[in-house]
């Protein structure tokens, strides 16, 4: 608990980013930049007297957290140039995001169009919700410049509450846990491989969302995004959490987690069992529980939720990911064919996670029993 | 005999488990590395 304070502290002390790099590759051809409110740069060509063109800082909620990006205008308010000012994604999805010509498509678009995915920007496949983040910088960068320069650009809209595919899902995934925990149920066997299917299509293949260490970090850093834009972050993370701190009972890992999922049908195939590491255990408990820590610390200290979760996840549904992640990948599907859910029992992130929040709960619980047993004693 | 050779698989899949975890872990150190390197510049 205190190192984890200590590199929230260290973390918010130490990343302050250079943003004018990005605010000069947004506009090129400009030499000299003038602040006009922090937010908004107007930009000078060599010994030129009227501005090039403008630049303005945006900030949206990307996967991993706040992102900026820094957007060049001509003066009549068509975007030049795109760049990410200071982002929190994993890697994998940024190169990604570099790569699918989002920022490309940007280019050329006037400052009073919408910037709204599915209207008039495509997300990037694999990559929505940083997609969504820099469409919503985008807008941000336009009310920025809007203001100062007296361009007409659509009104900010309020807030909506969006309920797709991915958040039904989850409900009726949740729903199906629920059912097949209640007491004397006859099919639990058959309405987990129900919900285990569902997780692994949709939740995996179809939407690529599954709980990562990064969710976590995003909470403890405070990177709490708008709730009506993600709720799905707060359905899975919220639910999850609620779930495991009344009822004790993990709703996720057993029941809908994609990759749990994924490697138990390759037990299936396999003929997998459960294996225990013996006189090994106590050992690798501590030593998952260290790499756990690690993650979380570094991660606090960069302020880059995405950049230590090193879940195969992403590698594994949407083919993103470093060399070193494929390989660790294939190490663990094909583990899975002989031992049941290998990345579950020995690397994942999760289970140190949730058994902490366990302890921290327990605690209280006794604090709590002790205060009253203690005041009513008075 | 018989309870020898469980026993000696016994301890191969535990050795087995124990590579398998530190063989992961190791790629997902190498891995966070990259990434800590790649974020210096």
């Amino acid at each position: 608990m205190v190192l984890i304070a200590a590199a929230w502290v260290i973390g918010l002390n130490r990343m302050k980013s250079d943003l004018m790099p990005a605010v000069q590759a947004a506009l090129p051809g400009a030499d000299r930049f003038e602040d006009l409110d922090g937010d908004l740069y107007a930009g000078y060509g060599p010994e030129a007297q009227e501005p090039l063109g403008y630049v303005a800082l945006g900030e949206g909620s990307g996967y991993g957290g706040p992102l900026r990006v820094a957007v060049g205008f001509t003066p009549a308010g068509e975007i030049q140039g795109v760049e990410i000012a200071e982002n929190r994604e994993t890697p994998a999805y940024l190169e990604r995001i570099q790569e699918g010509g989002l920022l490309e498509a940007l280019l050329g678009k006037s400052a009073a169009d919408p910037f709204q995915l599915d209207q008039d920007l495509d997300a990037v496949t694999s990559a929505t919700m940083s997609s969504r983040g820099i469409a919503e910088a985008v807008r941000d960068s336009n009310q920025a410049a809007a203001a100062l320069l007296d361009w007409e650009v659509p009104e900010p809209a309020a807030p909506s509450v969006r309920i797709g595919i991915p958040e039904a899902a989850l409900a009726a995934l949740f729903g199906l846990g629920f059912l097949g925990h209640r007491p004397g149920f006859k099919r639990k066997k058959t309405v987990r491989w129900v919900s285990l299917i569902g997780g692994l299509v949709l939740l995996g293949f179809v939407y690529n969302q599954p709980l990562s260490l990064a969710y976590i970090n995003k909470f403890l850093m405070g990177f709490w995004p708008r709730w009506q834009t993600h709720l799905y972050w707060y359905l899975l993370l919220g639910g999850i959490l609620l779930i495991f701190l009344v009822e004790q009972k993990n709703p996720y890992c057993e029941w809908f987690c994609p990759f749990g999922a994924a490697q138990e049908v390759l037990g299936l195939v396999g003929g997998a069992r459960v294996h225990s590491a013996g006189r090994y255990r106590g050992f690798l408990t501590w030593l998952r529980r260290g790499v756990v820590l690690g993650a979380v610390l570094i991660a606090l200290v960069y302020r880059s939720p995405g950049l230590t979760s090193y879940e195969v996840f992403g590698t594994r549904f949407s083919l993103l990911g470093s060399n070193l992640q494929f390989v660790l990948l294939a190490l663990v599907l094909v583990t899975a064919m002989f031992v049941r859910r290998p990345w579950c029992t020995y690397l994942c992130p999760l289970r140190p996670v949730l058994n902490y929040v366990r302890t921290l709960r327990n605690w209280s619980v006794e604090l709590w029993k002790k205060i009253t047993a203690e005041k009513t004693a008075l | 005999m018989e309870k020898n050779h469980r026993r000696k698989n016994r301890s191969l899949t535990e050795l087995l488990l124990l590579g398998f975890t530190l063989v992961g872990i190791g790629l997902i150190l190498m891995d966070t590395l990259q990434n800590l390197s790649a974020l210096g510049g």
